[in-house]
């Protein structure tokens, strides 16, 4: 299976040349108030999987977690596209809302589920806070 | 709800709104979807003449199904998105819910879209669902 996709208007494309290491929910409220949805929907790529095309603007915020993270998102139409860490060791989170074919996405983990959404079920295993 | 107020990531964008919105919802479509990263988004609509929003946006105008236009607006700055329709011109928006300063307090009453709801999505009780858009 090829994953690739782009943002809205179709200035940012990208394409993976490998599957994802994690596929996951985001609820973090920053995830939140970035893409104005119940989580971020994500899919981490080691370095170098992930190819991109297109010019990108970025805004840098510290998480819940003090790490920095580096959130690119088209100029042109908004759509957030890619995270990357901050300093940046080669990782990729692509929003799979933007994949071509979103039903390719199979979440099967959770993280800052305590700002998840009250209602939401559970689509996999629920972690209070980050990875680490 | 006897009131709402949210902002952008990096606080460039604030809105309020006074009393509660006329209604409240997901949407599935692909369109927004790209637009998030996420699977859908909450909305809740709200007369202009109830929303008040500080800050520089910029829009971006997509097709709707039905031919018309959609309008998306985000923060130049950090790039949330944050409300449908032209502020100033439009008569109701669509405020999203992500943005939401207390997004506790959102309870969907429909699901637009559902055609592109993920199965793994699971819908709380009681919401309308629409294939696409109501009507």
């Amino acid at each position: 299976m090829i994953r690739q996709g782009g943002c809205l208007c179709g200035a940012v494309r990208y394409r993976a040349s490998a599957a994802p290491l994690r596929q996951y929910l985001c609820h973090c409220r920053d995830c939140q108030r970035a893409g104005g949805g119940p989580f971020a929907a994500a899919m981490l790529f080691a370095p170098g999987a992930l190819e991109l095309a297109g010019t990108l603007a970025w805004f840098d915020v510290a998480g819940e977690s003090g790490a920095v993270v580096r959130r690119h998102f088209c100029p042109g139409c908004g759509g957030r596209v890619v995270n990357a860490g901050v300093p940046d060791q080669g990782y990729r989170v692509v929003l799979a809302g933007t994949l071509d074919e979103p039903a390719s996405f199979r979440p099967t983990a959770e993280i800052f589920c305590d700002s998840a959404w009250p209602w939401l079920a559970a689509v996999g295993q629920r972690k209070r806070r980050g990875w680490r | 709800m006897t009131g709402f107020s949210g902002g952008c990531l990096c606080g460039a964008v604030r809105y309020a709104a006074e009393g509660e919105p006329k209604f409240a919802g997901l949407c599935f479509c692909r369109d927004c979807q790209r637009a998030s990263g996420s699977a859908c988004v909450g909305f809740m609509g709200i007369p202009a003449s109830r929303l008040r929003v500080t800050g520089e946006t910029r829009r971006f105008v997509s097709v709707a199904i039905h031919g018309g236009e959609a309008v998306r607006n985000h923060c130049p700055a950090c790039g949330s998105l944050l409300f449908g329709g032209t502020y100033g011109v439009d008569s109701q928006h669509t405020v999203y819910a992500g943005s939401l300063d207390d997004p506790a307090a959102f309870r969907p009453g429909m699901v637009i879209f559902g055609k592109d709801r993920p199965d793994w999505f699971a819908l709380p009780e009681g919401v309308r669902v629409f294939e696409t858009m109501p009507g």
